[in-house]
């Protein structure tokens, strides 16, 4: 489904990312943990295309083709999807409006049909219901005066809406209380299923408790150290980032 | 003293047309300062003189105006219509307390005089005022009894050819309340427009003044607004601006009674070589009133944009509550905006602030959208209606601000393939 095939990044001609290699089957869950500084939303924005991101070598190939000189919107048709850490305020683009935008860009590109506005509207209110996200909160512009857990309910909202195959969040869990993580986590595991994968990238143990993952990897300084089950991330939280690493290397 | 040939080309222009009482003195007048130039402090950006070599031959009257199919028409109850500068007729209904005259009649008949021709207050000691006077030809004297509330009155205007001199005088009396649109467009001819409106709101009165300069690539538009705000009265002005290789809009708002308020914004769209100038002067001479600015613009290509704006608090202007702000986006290296906000204030207990700037779309946002598989051209498109939505929303009536809108997504999408590329 995903591989990533040794890949070095570097940013404003700074290495970030040394060599990074995975391999993700379809409808698998995996989750990259790693202290500041080890390249996790490097790697995020390089998987989405972010302009400045540059692959000096390696490859990253979706479903087999491979999509590292694919432009952002490229790789959205082609089933890719980012959750942000920090999603963006957009003044005066309502929420309706944008998430429509959006939608219709991506059925264009994948040669399908345009959705009318009342069956788009009706879609979302459905989606939406499950996730908590209000009517007033579509109304009202993007993300704008947004509190922390409804801008990342929005983003698990998008990723209902647009139904990608492959889905990386990053560092979802920042800045969310614990309820508001349960919400989230929920609306994540109900996306979970044979056909589509999940790349959970994060700093804490603690989301993967409730999105729990098939397989955990460790970055360290732009390479992964170590690989293995969910055990991982709780070995993880009980000897910390350092002892860990260091055993690794 | 001998006049520079640009100016003179003008002060012989200023012998034609219909005598009035008036037109000499103001022609004297014109000719002490000449064309405005860049050595004066309020024309630094925007020098006349070397942009107007000449006045073009006066335009001439347009017996058949096409339609024009103008949006804003749908809008407005009565549409008062002048092709070329000159009255060319009124569609619709006029509501009772209103009373719509063209300023060509007017000077004839002597009513204009009556309808309060030059009795402006507002600061001014620009010449395009004198310029104006000394050469106007013909206009909209309208006149909104006390406590009438005509609704929509539309002055659609388009212009051909030549040179049009426009001076409208529009007096709202007290609790009146209405809401004028004016819509500035025309071929691709070279145009010489100018326009001085001189407006009064009596007390209590409220007064939605909407322009839409869309005039044809190689328009010269000059427009300047006198407003009068009395007691308690409320003026709302708005100017989209897209049209026009040069232009200027002059906004001098003057507080003639307390307890009032005066929103003046707008939006400029500008690319190619335009030059667009926004110059507004907004004198607080009375206490607890309340001023409003919000301009935002974009500019592409080779464009350039002009903001000078200013707040005067006089003394005694106490509880004055006045704030400004400017923001451009730049669409390439070689767009600029000169902008120069100013507060000059002699009251202690105000409240003012102003903020101006210029840059570029975030590159953070536009990432965004297109990781939500938005293409980038119409990513920008969503950025640039987001940025301008602040002054957009300074418009309060819904329908009208969707014609604008609209008007705004229009340019939007026609200069979308030349955008450049994010910082």
């Amino acid at each position: 489904m995903l591989t990533i095939n040794n890949l070095h990044v570097t940013v404003d001609d700074k290495e970030i990312l040394k060599g990074i290699s995975l391999n993700m089957g379809k409808g698998e869950v995996h989750a990259i943990m790693g202290p500041n500084g080890s390249g996790k939303s490097t790697l995020s924005y390089t998987l989405a295309g972010r302009e400045g991101y540059d692959i000096t070598s390696g490859g990253i190939l979706l479903d087999g083709a491979n999509i590292a000189d694919l432009d952002p919107e490229e790789r959205v048709a082609k089933g890719f999807f980012l959750a942000l850490q920090y999603p963006v305020e957009i003044p005066g683009v309502t929420t309706m409006t944008f998430l429509r935008t959006a939608f219709n860009a991506q059925k264009k590109a994948r040669g399908d049909a345009q959705v009318s506005a009342p069956d788009f509207l009706r879609l979302v209110r459905e989606k939406a219901k499950a996730l908590n996200v209000s009517d007033e909160m579509l109304k009202r512009a993007l993300n704008v005066g947004f509190s922390g857990g409804e801008k990342k309910r929005m983003e698990v909202l998008q990723m209902s809406l647009f139904e990608p195959t492959l889905a990386v969040l990053d560092e979802t869990d920042s800045g969310l209380d614990i309820d508001a993580l349960k919400v989230v986590a929920e609306g994540v595991n109900k996306l979970r299923g044979p056909d589509r994968s999940f790349l959970v990238i994060t700093h804490y143990q603690r989301l993967l408790d409730y999105i729990v993952p098939d397989h955990v990897h460790i970055l360290a300084d732009g390479k992964i150290v170590r690989s293995g089950g969910k055990e991982l991330a709780i070995e993880l939280e009980a000897k910390g980032y350092d002892a860990v690493i260091r055993e690794a290397a | 003293m001998t006049a520079d040939a640009a100016t003179q080309s003008w002060l012989d222009a200023a012998t034609e047309g219909p005598d009035y009482p008036g037109r000499k003195d103001a022609r004297a007048t014109f000719a002490k300062t000449g064309l405005p130039h860049r050595r004066m402090e309020d024309w630094k950006y925007t020098d006349l003189r070397t942009r107007l070599h000449e006045a073009l031959p006066p335009a001439a009257p347009i017996d058949a105006l096409r339609n024009l199919g103008e949006p804003f028409a749908r809008r407005a109850q009565t549409e008062v219509r002048f092709g070329n500068g000159f009255f060319a007729g009124i569609k619709g209904e006029l509501a009772d307390g209103v009373r719509i005259t063209p300023l060509g009649e007017a000077l004839k008949e002597g009513e204009a005089a009556t309808a309060g021709l030059g009795e402006s207050k507002a600061p001014v000691g620009d010449p395009m005022v004198a310029l104006n006077t000394a050469l106007m030809r013909d206009g909209a004297v309208i006149t909104v009894e006390a406590g009438a509330r005509p609704g929509v009155i539309l002055l659609s205007h388009e212009g051909r050819a030549g040179r049009q001199m426009i001076r409208n005088l529009i007096k709202l009396g007290e609790g009146a309340e209405a809401i004028i649109i004016e819509t500035h467009r025309g071929g691709d001819d070279a145009q010489q427009f100018q326009q001085v409106s001189e407006i009064a709101l009596g007390k209590g009165a409220k007064l939605t003044h909407i322009r839409l300069q869309d005039a044809g690539a190689k328009s010269v538009h000059l427009a300047t607004d006198l407003v009068d705000v009395s007691e308690s009265a409320d003026y709302r002005g708005f100017v989209l601006t897209s049209g026009g290789e040069l232009s200027r809009q002059e906004s001098f708002i003057e507080f003639t009674g307390s307890n009032a308020k005066a929103h003046v914004s707008g939006a400029y769209l500008l690319s190619g070589n335009q030059h667009s100038d926004v110059t507004t002067r907004v004198n607080h001479a009375h206490p607890h009133c309340v001023s409003r600015e919000v301009f935002k613009g974009v500019i592409a290509d080779n464009a350039r944009g002009v903001f000078q704006g200013k707040i005067y608090v006089a003394e005694g202007a106490q509880k004055t509550d006045g704030h400004m702000l400017n923001k451009t986006l730049l669409l390439s290296d070689k767009a600029e905006m000169d902008a120069k906000p100013e507060l000059e204030i002699y009251a202690d207990d105000v409240k003012c602030s102003h903020g101006a700037t210029t840059g570029q779309l975030d590159a953070n946002h536009l990432f965004y959208l297109r990781a939500r598989g938005i293409d980038e051209a119409t990513a920008r498109g969503l950025l640039m209606q987001s940025f301008l939505a602040e002054a957009l929303e300074e418009v309060e009536d819904e329908k009208i601000r969707e014609c604008l809108q609209d008007h705004v997504n229009t340019w939007l999408t026609a200069h979308g393939k030349a955008w450049g590329r994010a910082a």
